[in-house]
């Protein structure tokens, strides 16, 4: 008998039966998130570090790309590109 | 009585406005625009049926990217669904650890069809990126998994793939709601796990398997940002969808009449798919205490 009844969620039987499938969530879950951890890492790498290493880890910290992206390449700032996606949020949303 | 109801359209009337103007508004005058030719700068003219006779026989970009679209649908679905059902399943458990679990394979799908994912599968698909990259470790020649039209297709359909989280987070709803005594009574008659997924399981979700495949399906046709920043379409026309023959015809080429022509052809292959599928739906998806109103 379930504890909660409102779910029908089968507990895995033993610790014996529940490794394989934490073998194939843990193999899914590397699939999932690491393009996601590593374009964390690239933020901080150079150009020619990104293309060269799979590891996420840069060798050394460049904040250099922050910078840049927080001037962008125009006359604006990431602010007012944040405030226009922003404003059009609240819009777009009541 | 009548008062309240009064009240009550004056409340939905922004609404209803909004959807007649922004919704219905722009969406008859597309299939106006569909016969005439419109260049935005002249008045649009009216020329008949000219651009469906022109995208039908005379077309060769629009036979290719719908036969794009058709082959982008029909892998990336059924991958994208039987993907999401195969984790939901797995994630079905009440073990340590699940709501990790959980919140990671739903983590892609919160990002969406932004243009941040298809730049960072840009990144990982390069020639010298990170997948060539991992593969190089185990020995694999690199591929060139943007310039080769043979694998340009499958790098979106892979980033379609990646996103399965909303279908998974339904699949996960349904198959809590499966009576856990039919599986208790099925392992009795010595049904192996195998058995009970088929014969039980899949039966008594039919009605969300074909919710997420409409759904999907409805996506896959209007896959637009993956192959605009992937690949641009290529190489050579591989990944050149219809909503992106759309745009540029639209957009690029200012044939909005044209455009507007595309865009109604790929809403009625998508209603008639839909409609296909409603219609095989009696056949397979099995509605608990419904049979005698589907006779």
């Amino acid at each position: 008998v379930s504890a909660t009844p409102a779910q029908h969620v089968p507990a895995a039987e033993n610790p014996a039966a529940a490794w394989p499938r934490y073998v194939v969530l843990a193999a899914v879950s590397i699939l999932m998130l690491y393009p996601l951890v590593w374009l964390v890492g690239a933020t901080f790498k150079s150009n020619a570090e990104i293309f060269t290493q799979i590891g996420f880890w840069p060798q050394h910290f460049d904040f250099g790309a922050y910078a840049r992206g927080w001037k962008t390449s125009t006359e604006y700032t990431f602010a007012t590109y944040f405030l226009n996606s922003f404003l059009i949020t609240i819009r777009a949303s009541w | 009585m009548y008062e309240n109801k009064r009240l009550g359209f004056l409340f939905v009337l922004p609404f209803v406005l909004g959807v007649l103007l922004f919704k219905l508004f722009p969406f008859v005058m597309s299939l106006a625009l569909s016969f005439t030719e419109y260049d935005v700068m002249d008045p649009p003219v009216f020329v008949g049926m000219q651009n469906y006779r022109e995208l039908a026989f005379e077309d060769p970009l629009f036979r290719k990217s719908l036969g794009v679209t058709l082959a982008f649908a029909m892998l990336a679905v059924p991958l994208r669904v039987g993907f999401a059902l195969f984790v939901a399943h797995v994630l079905n458990f009440r073990m340590r650890g699940i709501n990790f679990f959980r919140s990671a394979f739903y983590l892609p799908s919160i990002l969406g069809g932004s243009i941040a994912t298809a730049v960072l599968w840009r990144f990982l698909f390069a020639r010298n990126g990170l997948v060539n990259g991992v593969l190089g470790t185990l020995g694999i020649e690199p591929v060139a998994w943007l310039a080769d039209e043979h694998y340009s297709m499958w790098t979106i359909v892979l980033l379609f793939m990646w996103q399965f989280g909303s279908a998974m987070v339904i699949f996960l709803a349904a198959l809590q709601n499966v009576p856990q005594a039919l599986y208790e009574a099925a392992e009795i008659d010595g049904a192996s796990r195998w058995q009970q997924f088929w014969r039980i399981t899949v039966p008594l979700i039919t009605p969300v398997i074909f919710f997420n495949v409409i759904m999907q399906m409805v996506h896959a046709f209007q896959e637009f940002n993956a192959p605009y920043m992937i690949t641009e379409g290529g190489p050579l026309h591989s990944t050149y969808v219809l909503a992106l023959y759309i745009y540029d015809q639209s957009f690029r080429f200012f044939n909005f009449g044209y455009g507007s022509a595309l865009s109604w052809v790929l809403f009625a292959i998508v209603a008639g798919l839909a409609g296909l599928a409603f219609w095989s739906s009696r056949f397979w998806v099995f509605y608990a205490g419904e049979k005698e109103v589907r006779k």
